[in-house]
């Protein structure tokens, strides 16, 4: 009996399966059945997977992936966990009891959502923008500050350096604004397009490029071409680009 | 479009997920430190040389950005000391002043080092007052109106007779260290002065 084991998914069905050394270090990846759900899982050590070496934990990630998606293939809806959840056993019981004991107790709750999840798969959509093209924009558009920005040439040089510091501030804040009005924007149109969407925070710009925003989108398995033409339109444009992701088992669902 | 998977690219999005997301079991039976996942967190540690935009959120690049600004300026706005001239005591505090008809309590840090005592305003890079320890001769605690307020204002009087108001957060305790400056450096106050 092992002393710990490692958990990667909760899959809809109660067949007992081994899905081979498909996991973490090779282990043997097999379920737990609880009803008519099971535990995706491996036996394991009581230490946590720990390194300092990223291709090793690049490798370890990787598999916990393939164990999940060999789940998610197998039984049409799983809830992921997180990597490195570990479940040990104590002095009345054992780690796999423990595991059943915990399916048994949150029964409810893990059948609802896997209800919920059948045949459900995750997308992540992240929209840049460039803010050189928008802030060009803005010059000609907004009456404003082109105003302004015609008076600086009329100022001396102190008067002007004011001025430009006036027309700084205006721009940041035209550009808040626009930003915020694209969110919307967008966010509406994609949200006709899914199931369920999660605004992800945005991450570091990239090549001169800010990201607008950051979603994790629920669509049904294989049904993305609806808002992949939506969000080919908002791609197209000059100032957009799109990054359309997946699809990956409904992480950020669960 | 047409949704991309298993690139190098996007194999930073799934890790986000598989390290930040999916169920959590609030359980006693996982293994976890006070239910933090410390172990993502030392995963991402390894991984973080893997690619450079893993981690930060455009504001908080931004936010890096003004914070650097704003440290730049802040150096450029330090107080100029002495050498050697070492700071007992620093309170925020205010100095009264006026020239003509204009009067005004002007704000700013009050430096107490252990050979002067000044009020330093940074956003103007102005010394609004400064006094060598040396010169003062006198040193008092009064309560004065403050709107419909009392406050207590700090009174100085230097050799030449000229006084000078000062209040700060604390005004007793900025008067307390004043008198135990002089002291140490052997100055004695009048014991009554008049202001």
């Amino acid at each position: 009996m092992s002393e710990a084991i490692y958990l990667y998914c909760i899959a809809d069905g109660n067949e007992e399966i081994n899905f081979g050394r498909i996991g973490l270090e090779k282990n043997e990846v097999y379920t737990i059945p609880h009803k008519d759900l099971c535990a995706v899982v491996h036996d394991c050590s009581l230490e946590p997977y720990k390194s300092d070496d990223k291709e090793r934990v690049r490798t370890w990630i990787m598999a916990h992936e393939k164990g999940i998606e060999a789940a998610w293939a197998k039984f049409g809806s799983v809830l992921p966990l997180g990597f490195d959840t570990i479940i040990h056993g104590n002095k009345d019981q054992n780690a796999e009891n423990n595991i059943k004991k915990w399916l048994k107790e949150d029964y409810k709750n893990l059948r609802q959502k896997l209800n919920k999840l059948r045949d459900r798969a995750e997308f992540g959509v992240q929209i840049f923008w460039d803010p050189k093209t928008v802030v060009e924009a803005l010059y000609t558009k907004d009456e404003e500050i082109k105003k302004l920005n015609e008076e600086i040439r009329s100022k001396s040089k102190g008067l002007a350096y004011m001025y430009k510091q006036k027309l700084a501030n205006l721009i940041r804040k035209r550009m808040e604004i626009e930003a915020e009005r694209y969110f919307k924007d967008f966010f509406e149109r994609i949200r006709g397009c899914v199931d369920e969407i999660k605004v992800e925070k945005s991450k570091k710009s990239e090549e001169g490029k800010d990201m607008l925003m950051n979603l994790s989108c629920l669509l049904p398995k294989g049904k993305s071409q609806i808002l992949g033409e939506e969000l080919e339109k908002i791609d197209r444009r000059d100032e957009f680009s799109v990054r359309f992701i997946g699809p990956w088992p409904p992480y950020s669902f669960v | 479009m047409e949704p991309v998977r298993g690139t190098r690219a996007t194999l930073v999005d799934l890790l986000d997920r598989i390290l930040d997301k999916g169920l959590i079991i609030n359980a006693d039976v996982i293994i976890s430190v006070a239910g933090i996942p410390l172990i993502g967190v030392n995963l991402r540690a390894a991984l973080a040389g893997m690619e450079t935009m893993l981690k930060y959120g455009v504001m908080q690049a931004w936010d890096e950005r003004i914070r650097d600004r704003e440290r730049e300026y802040r150096k450029s706005q330090e107080i100029k000391l002495f050498k050697e001239e070492k700071v007992a005591l620093k309170m925020f505090g205010s100095c009264y002043y006026s020239k003509g008809i204009y009067t005004a309590w002007k704000p700013g840090q009050i430096y107490l080092t252990d050979k002067r005592l000044l009020l330093w305003n940074r956003e103007f890079h102005d010394m609004v007052f400064q006094i060598s320890l040396k010169k003062i001769t006198a040193i008092l605690i009064d309560q004065e109106d403050h709107f419909s307020q009392k406050r207590e204002v700090l009174h100085l009087v230097d050799q030449d007779n000229r006084s000078y108001r000062l209040q700060a957060e604390e005004t007793p305790r900025l008067k307390e260290a004043i008198v135990q400056s002089l002291e140490a450096m052997g100055l004695f106050l009048e014991e009554n002065p008049v202001t």
